[in-house]
């Protein structure tokens, strides 16, 4: 079975694998990988990082197939020598070929040498200087070189690469020439991942946004951590601008989605999501979007959605809502006459109810098999106890983590039904907690979290207050006669003490 | 709204949780879009339907469709291209839906279905 070198992008660590294992679910492909190699793949220290990875399929034909979906994959390889030095690439090289052999493989093709680097970056002369180094070789007898060739030449031309690998930050700002790189690899490029389809598919060529639109980079990889492909039924139940479905559309999926906020749907006639849908050319793609509330999800109890893919509100940037009686309103029905354009009145809605009502919407209308796909909030303290759970769904992965401040961060977590929802069963006020999960979850308030001025017991706020206190104190004294003037040096004294008390407390 | 969305759908309120389809579609304005027959999608989607509601819409709005689904199968490409075009191809505009257990009129505007309840509805039911 043939190996290949992934070359993964840099970003996004955590999600790497997870997205690769996905796609080869896919389309169905065996795919091999040394289980200690993760440890680099996922690793955020810069020493031992990488984004090289060594994988088994089938055939050639199959690590086409995960390049064309997967989009954190920046190129594939098949390695013909690896070593330290580039010296003994071709040492390598001819110990593990026959010489007739590479003589041969390229007659009546055509080749290009290209030279890049993980963590450096090289001239135009250090890169000929380094090909040069590979000149001694049989396997130049037979082929041409062609730098430019057309879409016809393609098949029978190879692109050689020489890689080196000096990791991300070992490198330094001052350009080292002494430091030697981890790893060089030579071999031909066999595919390069799916990155086109994020310039396709970029925000600001979008003409309808919202401030919570999620980037394609992101969509394109929850829609494949979704398993979406061709013929799917795919839902996303808080679809605000339409992020998530217009990268499953483009995937092949008909597409539905649902929404609290009118506004977010059909903002202007000829700017809204479906005029999205249309300038990409997916409106048969799409069925349609529908107002309705999570909390009341207007579904059938029926198997229907191959996956759901969503980014539910938490209330930092869109908060969450629900249909829902004020407390501090008297309870009027609304007359008879003025039902039908009538607006009704949101409450919040906390975010472990959202995910419960998320979970049990996606126990009632996957499809066994099918994959609910969404971001959670969490903080450098998140437990896996503080995930939401459901006996109809089984956690697939929550590892997936994109930091956003050294607060907060998001997790893309992807569950896959397994059994059949039953009504006497699987009831969302017959389970226990037990069965539900959210443990005393950190994103039940996670406003204080992020916005932590609000939090009132930070030691920053403190301080500001009890110097606002001293000043004030300050100024009381000054402006008393002389008999206070003895009390408020006392103050003053006591304020001096405080201040000893508040150093020591910082210490 | 298209139809496949309508048969997908069912009354939001939880008392008519299992009973509150199909909802009975009144239309003042539809489309007829012309879209290509999606294969995989019509195959997948086939034995997801309600078909119940399916009889209703054909009635309704006069699309003839053969409804004893024991005698064709899935090889049937005919049955599977006018299924898709009831299905995928019409779409109602302006209207309004009716829950058969409860009545409740849920308004279709410029093609989007309110399904919001109102806030006095929810509070019976809480109430309830």
């Amino acid at each position: 079975m043939p190996k290949y070198l992934i070359n993964f992008v840099q970003q996004y660590a955590s999600f790497r694998i997870h997205e690769l294992e996905s796609v080869a679910r896919l389309f169905n492909i065996d795919i091999q990988y040394n289980k200690e190699d993760l440890e680099f793949i996922e690793s955020l220290d810069p020493e031992i990082e990488t984004p090289f990875l060594y994988v088994t399929v089938n055939s050639e034909e199959d690590i086409k197939k995960i390049c064309t979906r997967s989009v954190l994959i920046k190129s594939v390889y098949s390695i013909w020598a690896e070593t330290q030095l580039l010296d003994e690439i071709l040492n390598e090289l001819h110990s593990k070929f026959d010489k007739q052999f590479l003589s041969n493989y390229m007659i009546n093709k055509t080749f290009k040498i290209e030279v890049e680097s993980y963590g450096s970056k090289y001239n135009q002369k250090e890169k000929l200087e380094m090909m040069q180094k590979l000149k001694d070789s049989p396997l130049w007898d037979s082929g041409k070189c062609l730098m430019h060739p057309t879409e016809e030449q393609m098949d029978k031309h190879i692109l050689w690469y020489i890689l080196t690998d000096f990791g991300v930050e070992r490198q330094g700002l001052v350009k080292d020439f002494t430091l030697l790189p981890r790893k060089v690899y030579f071999g031909q490029r066999i595919a390069k991942g799916n990155r086109d389809d994020i310039i396709k598919y970029n925000l600001s060529d979008r003409k309808y946004l919202g401030t919570t639109s999620m980037d394609p980079e992101l969509s394109l990889v929850s829609a494949n951590m979704g398993l979406v492909k061709k013929g799917h039924f795919v839902l996303d139940p808080f679809v605000g601008t339409g992020s998530f479905i217009l990268v499953a559309s483009h995937f092949g999926a008909q597409t539905v989605g649902c929404d609290i906020d009118i506004k977010a749907m059909r903002k202007e006639e000829d700017c809204n999501l479906e005029t999205n849908f249309k300038d990409h050319g997916l409106t048969s793609q799409f069925l349609g979007t529908i107002l309705c509330d999570n909390s009341c999800p207007p579904w059938r109890v029926n198997s229907m959605f191959d996956s759901i893919i969503t980014d539910p509100p938490y209330g930092i940037r869109a908060g969450a809502r629900k249909i829902g009686f004020k407390e501090n309103r008297k309870f009027v029905p609304v007359p008879e006459g003025l039902r039908r354009d009538h607006i009704p009145q949101c409450i919040d809605y906390s975010v472990p109810d959202v995910m419960a009502d998320l979970l049990e919407l996606a126990a009632k209308t996957l499809i066994v098999g099918g994959r609910l796909v969404y971001w959670l909030p969490t903080t450098p303290d998140y437990k896996e106890t503080d995930l939401p759970r459901h006996p109809c769904l089984r956690l697939i992965t929550a590892s997936c983590l994109q930091i956003l401040t050294n607060r907060w961060g998001r997790r893309l977590v992807t569950m896959e039904k397994i059994i059949e929802y039953n009504d006497s069963i699987h009831n969302k006020s017959l389970l226990v907690q037990e069965d539900l999960g959210q443990f005393d979850p950190q994103h039940k308030d996670l406003r204080a979290v992020v916005f932590w001025k609000k939090m009132g017991t930070n030691e920053k706020t403190k301080k500001k207050e009890q110097k606002k206190k001293s000043v004030e104190n300050h100024l009381k004294s000054k402006n008393n006669n002389d008999v206070i003037n003895n009390n408020s040096n006392d103050t003053n004294s006591n304020n001096n003490c405080n201040n000893e008390n508040n150093i020591e407390n910082q210490k | 709204m298209k139809i496949l969305t309508h048969n997908m759908m069912a009354c939001t309120k939880k008392q008519c949780m299992g009973k509150g389809f199909p909802l009975k579609v009144e239309s003042t304005e539809q489309i007829v879009l012309e879209q290509e027959f999606n294969y995989e999608f019509t195959k997948n989607i086939y034995p997801k339907l309600d078909w119940l509601g399916i009889a209703e819409i054909s009635i309704k709005f006069n699309i003839p469709i053969q409804l004893d689904t024991t005698k064709h199968s899935l090889e049937d490409e005919e049955f599977l291209k006018t299924l898709h075009n009831l299905l995928c191809n019409l779409k109602v505009i302006t209207g309004s839906l009716t829950c058969p257990n409860c009545q409740r009129v849920y308004p279709i505007d410029k093609g989007i279905p309110n399904m919001l309840l109102r806030e006095d509805e929810i509070y019976q039911e809480i109430k309830e």
